[in-house]
């Protein structure tokens, strides 16, 4: 065996409060049990976060993680993940970019940022670790602030930074890399700017290592043949609409774009303000791709409206904006949706969580609930795209009614009163992705449903697979008789049962570093397992990685559990959902059944190994993994 | 290199690296993935063309990282 490919093999670990800087090993018993990226994350934040600890206190941790894969060749292997206490639901938050590859080429795997900084701060990662000055930077927004850093310090630097959003903590603050790429939901912007920093710049000269290069290049070779090569036609048509295929069937069938705050159904017919011919004619300028991936699926565009009218923004997932502002918001036309992700992407904002805020406070505004005096004086409805983006600049920079909105979903209607709680839709805070009225509940739903604690895709599971014998033995890695009663039989196998498998295989993405789109799940876990060994010269075999998900998700519990998780929360809690009835569009969906969801609980539970009432962790697994 | 054999469309650039992982891997002797390695450097623009594309001296005109670029950001004059 060769040396240790893949992993840089430390953690950096910053602490801001004493400014000081230490560089820990990546231990051989952490890569064993959590192989790393989100995994590693996880158990670095119950180490080191103290029971309810405040969210945006010095005691939370922000931490960044970069999987083994990230860095090297493998087709999709770009993805970082961050973790902390989200101030959004209080539980561990998880969100990923694609962009922030570089920690591995300064030589970590792993960074770890503890404390409070007593004034604005950057950090700088390249040969050295420095904790810099930043206070001409704090009020910038993250284009000024991206700019000013290569300025001075050269465009070679990698930057992750905040806007306004974070600096005044906003729940929806997202972290902004190269000035488009998002570490989108779950508020870690904010968590950024409760520790005082405003930004991540990053540069490395270090080399990753191949423990095999000889297999491994047949490898990449395979999974490039498995994901891009043998979908040619699916990767061109995905590298021209990139997620803004959601708009359309068979998704938008489960209800993602749903229209004025979940009370009607978008629509997704003619006559929709968006023409996609003229999304090609006139605002698409090229395509955008994560490290490593030859799919780019994300979209160099043209500002259409306000002061940069004319010049480029790269957006990374425009579905996101189309679903908070075009859907949610009633926002219309191209100009004005692309308006308002270019002031998220600048004030640092996540484009659904913030959308899913203003269409609540618009309907509060329709229902009477809140009035001039409230907004002061802006007048909302649908569609008003100058008071919506007036209140988003709001919901930024703490001000105005914007200020109440920018404390989320579950603060915020407490300040309001009223009952307004009953016109938020939310899953423990969270933006909700889909209307499970109209999508049902199948695996990949449930999982939204009970794990979604930031994007839509990190670690809930997502079969995007088929439903096939081959696929669920091959992918998913399941015995061969729970395939075949899958198969047969999915309710009476159990979708909660059958959610794990799908959590586990996404959670494996998370973990090596891997983008979690469908075109990467046709790859076969021997081939994943294949290109572990072969990098990082670690023996493994599917069967194995898929046991340490297992561990991962009990830390992610464990952790969960400690913050007061109970059953009650493993649900979507918007009212709406379970009270209303969705009725348009000649459509006519019932409410969801709470009892039909806990039968799934259960099962969910069972599978997983914790106990089938609360969902706690065996003692012997809390045990064995130190917990 | 000066003169580069390698036509560069900087306009289809995406960003993705791969040209850059490639170079590293395959003209080093350890056979690592290596920014400081690679003779081809994507960084930032921010035009029209999001990219600029410039091979470092030492390129040997090899063409690997022509056939990892996906996007026709670099073809062969
Ligand atoms: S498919 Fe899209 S999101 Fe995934 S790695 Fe490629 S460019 Fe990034
Ligand atoms: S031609 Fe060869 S040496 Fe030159 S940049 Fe491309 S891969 Fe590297
Ligand atoms: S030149 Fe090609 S391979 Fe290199 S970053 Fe640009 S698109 Fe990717």
């Amino acid at each position: 065996m060769g040396k240790l490919g893949g992993y840089a093999g430390k953690i950096l670990k910053v602490d801001l409060e004493q400014k000081k800087i230490y560089k820990e090993p990546l231990s051989d018993n952490m890569i064993s049990r959590f192989i790393g990226g989100l995994g590693i994350n996880f158990k670095l934040a119950y180490d080191n976060v103290q029971p309810m600890e405040d969210a945006l206190g010095p005691g939370n941790v922000l931490l960044f993680g970069a999987g083994p894969f990230v860095g090297t060749l493998i087709q999709g292997a770009c993805k970082t993940t961050v973790v902390a206490k989200t101030p959004v639901s209080g539980f561990l938050g998880i969100t990923s970019t694609g962009h922030l590859g570089m920690l591995k080429f300064t030589g970590y795997d792993n960074l770890m940022v503890t404390g409070k900084a007593d004034r604005p701060v950057y950090l700088k990662i390249d040969d050295d670790v420095e904790i810099c000055d930043a206070g001409d930077l704090w009020g910038k927004d993250t284009w000024e602030t991206t700019e000013a850093l290569w300025q001075k310090l050269g465009k070679q630097y990698v930057v992750a930074c905040i806007g306004p959003g974070g600096e005044n903590l906003a729940v929806q603050a997202s972290i902004i890399v190269n000035k488009y790429s998002a570490y989108a939901q779950s508020g870690m912007g904010a968590v950024m700017g409760s520790k005082n920093l405003k930004a991540i710049a990053i540069s490395g000269s270090k080399s990753i290592n191949v423990a095999d290069p000889g297999r491994f290049t047949e490898l990449i070779d395979k999974a490039y043949q498995q994901t891009i090569g043998s979908q040619k036609e699916i990767i061109s048509g995905f590298r021209k609409w990139g997620t803004l295929g959601a708009l359309g069937p068979p998704i938008s069938e489960f209800g993602p774009n749903e229209y004025k705050n979940y009370t009607e159904i978008f629509p997704a017919d003619p006559p929709i303000p968006f023409p996609f011919d003229r999304f090609i004619s006139e605002i698409k300028i090229g395509d955008i791709s994560c490290m490593g991936c030859s799919i780019g699926c994300k979209h160099l565009i043209r500002m259409l409206k306000g002061e940069n009218a004319g010049n480029s923004m790269a957006v990374s997932c425009l579905v996101g904006g189309m679903h908070g502002f075009a859907a949610h918001c009633a926002i219309e036309g191209w100009e004005n949706a692309i308006r308002c992700d270019e002031l998220c992407n600048r004030l640092g904002m996540d484009y659904l969580s913030t959308g899913s805020a203003l269409s609540f406070a618009i309907e509060l505004y329709r229902e009477k609930i809140i009035d001039k005096t409230d907004t002061e004086g802006l007048e909302l409805d649908w569609g008003t795209a100058e008071e919506v983006q007036e209140l988003l600049r709001q919901m930024a920079s703490g001000q105005g009614f914007g200020k109440i909105l920018a404390e989320g979903l579950i603060k915020g209607p407490q300040l309001i009163g009223k009952n307004s709680e009953n016109y938020a839709v939310h899953s423990r805070g969270h933006a909700v992705y889909y209307d499970p009225r109209r999508g049902g509940v199948a695996p990949d739903l449930f999982s939204i449903m009970l794990n979604a604690e930031g994007g839509r895709f990190h670690s809930p599971g997502w079969a995007g697979g088929v439903m096939t014998k081959v696929f669920l033995e091959r992918h998913l890695g399941m015995p061969s008789d729970y395939a075949e009663q899958a198969i047969a039989d999915l309710e009476g196998f159990g979708l909660g049962r059958f959610a794990k498998w799908a959590e586990d295989n996404a959670t494996m993405f998370d973990c090596l570093g891997l983008c979690q789109m469908p075109m990467h799940q046709q790859v076969e876990l021997s081939v994943w397992a294949g290109l572990y060994e072969a990098l990082t010269g670690i023996n493994i075999n599917g069967e194995m990685l898929l046991q340490a998900m297992g561990r991962v998700w009990d830390v992610r519990r464990m952790f969960n559990l400690r913050e007061g998780r109970t059953r009650r929360h493993d649900r979507f809690i918007a009212p709406r959902f379970v009270s209303e009835r969705l009725v348009s569009q000649n459509k006519d969906y019932d409410p969801v059944s709470e009892e039909k969801f806990d039968v799934l609980l259960t099962q969910y539970y069972k599978e997983r190994g914790w106990d089938p009432s609360e969902g706690t962790v065996p003692e012997a697994r809390r045990k064995a993994l130190g917990l | 290199m000066v003169g580069s054999p390698i036509k560069v469309k900087a306009v289809n650039c995406s960003g993705c690296l791969r040209c850059a992982l490639a170079c590293s891997f395959y003209n080093t002797k350890e056979r690592v993935f290596s920014f400081a390695e690679s003779q081809i450097v994507v960084r930032p623009d921010e035009n029209d063309a999001w990219f600029n594309i410039e091979f470092r001296e030492d390129c040997i005109a090899c063409g690997i990282c022509v056939d990892h670029c996906d996007f026709g950001a670099l073809t062969w004059e």
